[in-house]
């Protein structure tokens, strides 16, 4: 079963990697290369590390499924990208082999970002991510898919807004908005920011 | 807040949000075409030149003569002497290509490295075609090797001069094979520079590599500034489980605490741990004894062996480059004065190979298939013996350059920005029958603390050891749409972290 770009359906891949079949890596990597790597780069900004992190990305996906059986292997597939192209990003910041361009910015967000260390980062960052969620469950479609894009998958302003078809000023619009209305729901649920 | 929980909580968002914005985004991409970020994906993609799997088949062989060729395809230079000079091992730049030097036992390199400083001499064992390769399964090849010794020196690939990081290389001794075929004793393997070389302190070592292809490859020294060719030389990506340590026996995890061996706090938790053991799970477990578990990966391997018919075909590799051409080409990328031949990329059921002069990539390619649909194809760029003997000097003019002086110019108050990082690199270009030394120096300025912009500036090396400055659209003309010539625009700032 294969669309278009002669790709096959993820439904078509998820079945590959059940019947322990590593074409589904191949597959995986044919169909979503430049997606993930976009996921990755945006975090990393260097092809190397990239290169590594999506390599992890299909051992882990190996790894996964089965049991897993993924909704949408897409975003199955970019969960795990982003979140070890954090990692390896964390890591390197720390041992300090990013190059200065390499330094995150933040900056939508700087007035109560810092570089403060928590005691329990991990407990704090699911009850933070708990208080995300419910912001965007109550958020708009346009907000969702700006925070998402941006704070998710590390996309920039410009490729959101050709996305959307709309001005990088209407982008930035939005984040400033998204930046009040989280602030104060992480306010009221105690965050200390 | 730290910056690093508002990630990591960002990380937490459940699940049904992001296919909500994945519905959102399906619904935006039928609106519209999403060039723009393609077009970007396609450029990372064009210049990503990680280089994996490397063999050079090209060492000096006894006799130096060319062999005459009749494939159209492939052209032969005239024949040549080796060269003889010294390695110039005091030379603060990589410098021109009399002293580079590849000496005739440096095929195992490590054992002579004293004597290939020292010593070196012109000529070396005949070149070998790509013949030692491994079978790939799963995972390129798997052997349990006891790290014996890493270089003290750093290693970059030809032309790279700038890069920040550079390899190690570690000696390994092989000490059981479980997955591969004609696997030597010893193997070399090419460690990124960001990862801790020292692993001797562990007494067996399984690694799974996925390069099946072993042979000669070419690196230069940073430190000893030279070329140096390879042979045994493994390179691949640490993936998890691709490399575990065992002491006494038993698994070691300190491992996964050295330096650059990231990601195995999850296999250590998830794939390494539990007591189901079917055909779906990871057959290395960090309750298993080091002979357990080369039983396991052996089991492991020959439960999919027997799952697929067709495993061979799918997953050994043999050397078949038998289309039309092939030995021909195989015999052409043998090595004749400094104008050796890297393996540039080894995939399954391909192999190509790319010259090096002096220490700099060219744009002369060859690449050749196991496939008859694809059989041998060339970049169309040969260089002639005495195209190589002419080319201008491109390690003379960056030894002699201050790259410091200078201030990129298509940059607004680019002397008013804080530099991000420099890297320097040449290429040497051959567009009809003129060769042109391209030296490509790329930088990356802070605008603000989120954005930065690029600027670039490219100088062709005159044979007189100066060089002349080049616009990108001046170079274009002069040497085609080489891929030296990158392609950002100017003064567009790009964020780092997108966040």
């Amino acid at each position: 079963m294969k669309d278009e770009k002669n790709f096959l359906s993820d439904e078509a891949i998820i079945k590959l990697y059940f019947d322990r079949d590593e074409t589904a890596i191949n597959e995986t990597d044919r169909k979503y290369r430049q997606y993930l790597f976009s996921v990755a780069y945006n975090v990393l900004c260097n092809e190397s590390d990239c290169d590594e992190c999506l390599n992890d990305t299909y051992y882990r996906t190996w790894n996964a499924i089965p049991p897993t059986i993924p909704k949408a292997l897409k975003l199955f597939l970019a969960k795990i990208t982003r979140n070890l192209a954090f990692d390896r990003y964390d890591e390197a910041k720390r041992l300090k082999r990013i190059p200065t361009e390499m330094s995150d910015s933040l900056s939508d967000f700087e007035e109560f970002l810092s570089d403060k260390k928590t005691v329990d980062e991990e407990l704090e960052a699911k009850e933070i991510g708990r208080i995300i969620s419910d912001y965007l469950k109550h958020t708009n479609d346009k907000r969702l898919y700006i925070f998402i894009s941006r704070y998710y998958f590390a996309m920039p302003i410009k490729d959101i807004a050709i996305k959307m078809s709309c001005s990088e000023s209407s982008v930035n619009k939005e984040i400033r908005a998204i930046k009040d209305e989280l602030l104060q729901k992480l306010n009221e649920g105690g965050i200390d920011l | 807040m730290s910056k690093k929980l508002f990630i990591k909580s960002v990380g937490q968002i459940d699940d049904e949000l992001l296919e909500r914005f994945n519905e959102i985004d399906n619904r935006l991409s039928q609106k519209q075409s999403y060039k723009p970020l393609i077009l970007k994906i396609t450029a990372i993609a064009a210049c990503f030149c990680v280089i994996i799997g490397s063999v050079l088949a090209a060492i000096y062989s006894e006799s130096p003569e060319i062999p005459s060729v009749s494939d159209s395809k492939i052209s032969t230079p005239n024949t040549s002497t080796p060269d003889t000079s010294a390695p110039d091992v005091s030379d603060d730049t990589i410098s021109s290509g009399d002293n580079y030097v590849v000496g005739e036992d440096n095929s195992v390199f490590i054992d002579n490295y004293d004597k290939v400083i020292n010593e070196p001499s012109s000529s070396g064992p005949s070149a070998n075609k790509p013949d030692s390769l491994y079978s790939l399964y799963p995972n390129g090849m798997i052997v349990v090797a006891k790290v014996e010794s890493f270089m003290p020196d750093t290693y970059v690939y030809p032309g790279d001069l700038t890069s920040k990081w550079g390899y190690r290389v570690l000696k390994l001794t092989v000490k059981e094979v479980i997955v591969g075929e004609n696997v030597p004793n010893e193997l070399y393997y090419l460690l990124h520079g960001s990862r801790d070389p020292d692993l001797r302190e562990y007494d067996d070592i399984i690694f799974a590599f996925r390069q099946a292809g072993v042979g000669k490859m070419v690196l230069i020294n940073r430190e000893k500034k030279r070329v140096e060719a390879f042979e045994n030389l493994v390179f691949d990506h640490i993936m998890q489980g691709s490399v575990i340590a065992y002491t006494d026996g038993k698994c070691d995890t300190s491992l996964f605490d050295k330096k650059g061996f990231v990601g195995d706090k999850y296999f250590l938790e998830h794939s390494m741990q539990g007591d189901i053991e079917n055909e779906y799970d990871c057959p290395i477990k960090q309750k298993n004894s080091l002979e357990v578990t080369i039983e396991k990966l052996k089991e492991f391997v020959n439960l999919l062996s027997d799952t697929y018919d067709n495993q061979q075909q799918r997953f050994t590799l043999k050397s078949d480059f038998t289309v039309d051409g092939a030995d021909e080409a195989f015999e052409y990328v043998e090595p004749f004065e400094n104008g050796y031949f890297a393996q540039h990329e080894f995939s399954v059921d391909s192999t190509s190979f790319v010259r090096i002069i002096n220490g700099f990539f060219t744009n002369e390619k060859i690449f050749v298939s196991t496939l008859e649909s694809e059989g041998v194809v060339d970049s169309g760029v040969r260089f002639s013996n005495d195209d190589i003997k002419n080319a201008p000097d491109i390690g003379r003019f960056m030894k002699n350059f201050n790259f410091d002086s200078l201030i990129p110019s298509h940059t607004e108050n680019a002397s008013s920005l804080e530099l991000g990082s420099r890297r320097v690199s040449g290429k040497y270009v051959k567009n009809g029958d003129a060769v042109y030394g391209v030296v490509r120096i790329y930088w990356t300025l802070w605008c603000n603390d989120d954005e930065y912009v690029e600027d670039d500036a490219y100088y062709v090396v005159n044979p007189d050891g100066s060089a002349t400055l080049y616009e990108r659209d001046e170079l274009k003309a002069l040497i085609g749409d080489d891929g030296i010539i990158r392609k950002f625009n100017y003064n567009e700032p790009t964020p780092v972290f997108y966040a």
